[in-house]
């Protein structure tokens, strides 16, 4: 089952058309190539490296809810 | 957070004699099983949020299996405008493939651009087609969608696959393309990256990698499955299955296999890189082919992708991007506004063909000793090529 992870964008840097995304403390670099008017505080849904949509917080929340009751947290990152 | 989604780790060692694989999946393979005790109509909603990479696809069998466990025909219509929102996100599935990964082994940056219109032409499809709104939901009376609107976005996916990838109409390449030889006169005259990918593979010899005896999956009825997904071993058949014994493969690759030029190209290289590169190919251009004619004809008849198996039960089998995708519902009452979830569980294709023992374990061992440099691109080409749906790390020793 293929899974991907709301984030929220804490930075952008325009100039590599990047973002940095989080999500329970944890940080990386996403591609925004993929999405449009993606800007800080927006949640976004993240897969292998890119940001593939926008969503809103209720969205977000509801899948993140989803995704704490299937037993994945971000502690079971190793 | 990719750890989140899951990952497969792939290690290889190189043996005097011969790649000495481990496949290792963290995929959350039991997730479904929070939908247990939710209602029917919540779990439509919530399961292709849960598991967005083939939303449609998810949401296509979820759908179809809950009105089946509730004794429910949905209209034509319905069936085959879900199978095109399906057949759709393959389309777009193999777009990432093609545009964002494959240019990689050409040491090319991805074509983010082309793939953000390829997206952006999707969306605008996909919300043509999804009328009424609840298209995906168990239910859906009628089927209204602004056909006007889908031909237009048919016609940008059409023209993006043209200009980035096939060179011609998808139709066209498909009536072109019959031989082994037909795509290697294509790739050669094509200015493409996945076309100089063709070419390179061809150049470097590799069109025979990754060649092994894993077979299809045969054609499944719901009543092969039930057993296997309804029993005490059923948490360990979706993490690991296996059918009579043996692992097999689902994929674009089992599914175009008896389609030219697959077919040709399967005679002497059987299942090995080349014959799966062409297949995605085919795919790309086969569905956009076939969605075009079935906007035409919407309502003749089409299979139901879902089979009851008793009161409460069903099955849904739904052919997504990387192979068969299979769900099984138990639903403990009759009716889709208080029918309250009693099992589910989903069978990925990625399952099938990453298992242990499967295709890409057998595929990879069978990868020549060569430097590490090498089997390294060569292992990822492989891997690519049979496309997991989540992050892969191969790491060589």
């Amino acid at each position: 089952m293929c899974l991907a992870i709301p984030a929220r964008i804490t930075a952008i840097d325009e100039l590599t058309d990047a973002a940095t995304v989080s999500l329970d403390g944890i940080s990386r670099q996403v591609s925004l190539a993929l999405v449009e008017d993606a800007r800080i505080g927006d949640y976004v849904l993240v897969h292998v490296g890119y940001a593939l949509n926008k969503l809103s917080p209720e969205e977000a929340e509801q899948t993140l809810r989803l995704i704490a009751e299937a037993g994945l947290s971000a502690e079971d990152v190793p | 957070m990719a750890d989140l989604t899951g990952r497969i780790d792939i290690e290889l060692r190189r043996l005097p004699d011969r790649i000495g694989v481990t496949i290792q999946a963290s995929r959350p393979t039991a997730a479904s099983r929070l939908f247990i005790g939710k209602g029917v109509e919540e779990t439509a909603v919530s399961l292709p949020a849960l598991f967005s990479i083939c939303a449609g696809a998810q949401a296509c069998a979820c759908a179809s299996a809950c009105e089946a466990a509730l004794g429910l025909t949905p209209p034509t219509s319905i069936i085959r405008l879900r199978r095109m929102l399906v057949d759709l996100e393959t389309v777009k599935e193999h777009l990432w493939r093609i545009l964002l990964d494959w240019p990689r082994f050409l040491d090319e940056p991805p074509l983010d651009e082309a793939m953000s219109r390829v997206m952006a032409a999707y969306l605008r499809l996909r919300k043509s087609l999804t009328r009424p709104a609840d298209l995906l939901r168990p239910g859906a009376a009628a089927a209204e969608p602004d056909l006007s609107a889908s031909a237009v976005a048919l016609d940008e996916l059409a023209q993006l696959s043209e200009q980035q990838v096939l060179g011609t109409q998808p139709s066209d390449w498909l009536t072109r393309i019959q031989t082994g030889d037909d795509l290697l006169d294509w790739a050669q005259s094509t200015d493409t990256a996945p076309a100089r990918l063709m070419q390179r593979v061809h150049a470097q010899g590799w069109t025979s990698l990754g060649r092994c005896q894993v077979s299809g999956l045969p054609c499944l009825l719901a009543t092969d499955l039930e057993p296997l997904l309804s029993g005490t071993g059923a948490e360990r058949f979706v993490a690991e299955p296996l059918w009579r014994g043996e692992p097999r493969e689902t994929s674009p690759f089992t599914r175009r296999r008896q389609r030219a030029p697959v077919t040709d190209l399967a005679r002497t290289l059987g299942n090995a890189l080349l014959p799966r590169l062409a297949a995605q190919l085919l795919e790309l251009a086969s569905l956009q082919s076939d969605l075009r004619s079935q906007l035409g004809r919407l309502d003749e008849p089409i299979a139901s992708p879902a089979q009851s198996l008793g009161e409460g039960v069903g099955i849904a089998l739904v052919p997504a991007a990387r192979g068969l995708l299979i769900h099984r519902v138990a639903i403990d009452r009759g009716r889709i506004t208080d029918g309250r979830i009693s099992d589910y569980r989903i069978l990925a294709p990625t399952e099938w063909n990453f298992h242990p023992r499967g295709v890409v374990f057998q595929g990879l061992a069978a990868l020549p000793v060569t430097d590490a440099d090498t089997l390294a691109r060569q292992a990822g080409l492989f891997v690519t090529a049979v496309d997991p749906c989540v992050d892969y790390h191969v790491t060589i020793s």
